[in-house]
């Protein structure tokens, strides 16, 4: 068994040893989840599609914030009407490309409905020891 | 007295602390089972450090409430951006379990803390 004196200097040594561990991984914590948020909501994928005749021509480009690799893996563009049936489908692999192009054939279903779009991209984050897969919105405007 | 705020603000911050480290450990640089140690050695430490086992029961209920609530609001507070409560739902379930698995480790080592100090 210790003496007095010894145990309570040891118990002291210990309890500063865990609270500056404690404390130092809390805060790094905090301001690291806070900064990967921040970057994550300053990155951007954009996408303008113009109509000719029949034909639908659209231009993706995806912005990262600086500091964080993203790694886009596919994209996935959907036309839906107001009963939320999907009424045409673009989607291709990315496979690292940040920009993109595509020309496709617009259906006749288009032509005659009134409808929405929306669009989602799956990209790999990778920022400090991070890395993580998610699937991002696509911020579609139509000319 | 002053002991015993200090040890209280202390249990408080760590009962966060292992809260945050459930919920966004992924993100902060030591791994979950490392702060799992720690709060079981600060709590070693209060039951060697307290003259009566009450005080440390009073601190450890006391505090582990305290930071069951400031825990409510902060953690909403640093992850109000996620909107998926499905899987939210899901890892509050588990979160619970470890929380009182946490307590009970934390509370039992208080007391060998107690039992085996020399005095």
């Amino acid at each position: 068994m210790l003496s007095v004196a010894k145990q309570s200097k040891t118990v002291r040594f210990i309890l500063m040893l865990c609270i500056i561990l404690a404390v130092s991984n809390y805060t790094a914590g905090v301001f690291i989840y806070r900064g990967y948020v921040k970057r994550l909501s300053e990155t951007s994928i954009n996408c303008w599609i113009t109509f000719e005749q029949d034909l639908l021509r659209g231009k993706i480009e995806i912005k990262p914030a600086d500091g964080m690799k993203v790694f886009p893996v596919d994209y996935q563009i959907y036309f839906y009407d107001d009963r939320g049936n999907t009424l045409q489908l673009i989607a291709d692999s990315l496979s690292g490309k940040l920009h993109a192009d595509f020309e496709t054939q617009m259906k006749e279903k288009l032509f005659s409905k009134q409808w929405q779009v929306v669009g989602y991209s799956n990209v790999k984050i990778r920022w400090l020891w991070l890395s993580m897969s998610l699937s991002l919105p696509i911020e579609v405007q139509v000319e | 007295m002053r002991k015993i705020a200090l040890f209280f603000i202390l249990m408080t911050f760590i009962y966060h602390a292992v809260v945050f480290e459930l919920i966004l450990g992924k993100f902060s640089p030591l791994p979950s089972y490392l702060l799992w140690i720690i709060v079981a050695l600060i709590s070693w430490a209060l039951g060697v450090s307290m003259e009566s086992f009450s005080k440390i029961l009073f601190i450890i209920i006391g505090s582990f409430i305290a930071a069951g609530i400031i825990s409510y609001f902060l953690m909403s507070f640093y992850i109000r951006e996620s909107v998926v409560s499905l899987v939210q739902m899901i890892t509050l379930k588990m979160i619970s379990v470890s929380v009182l698995t946490i307590f009970i480790i934390s509370s039992v080592c208080a007391f060998l803390g107690y039992m085996f100090r020399s005095r």
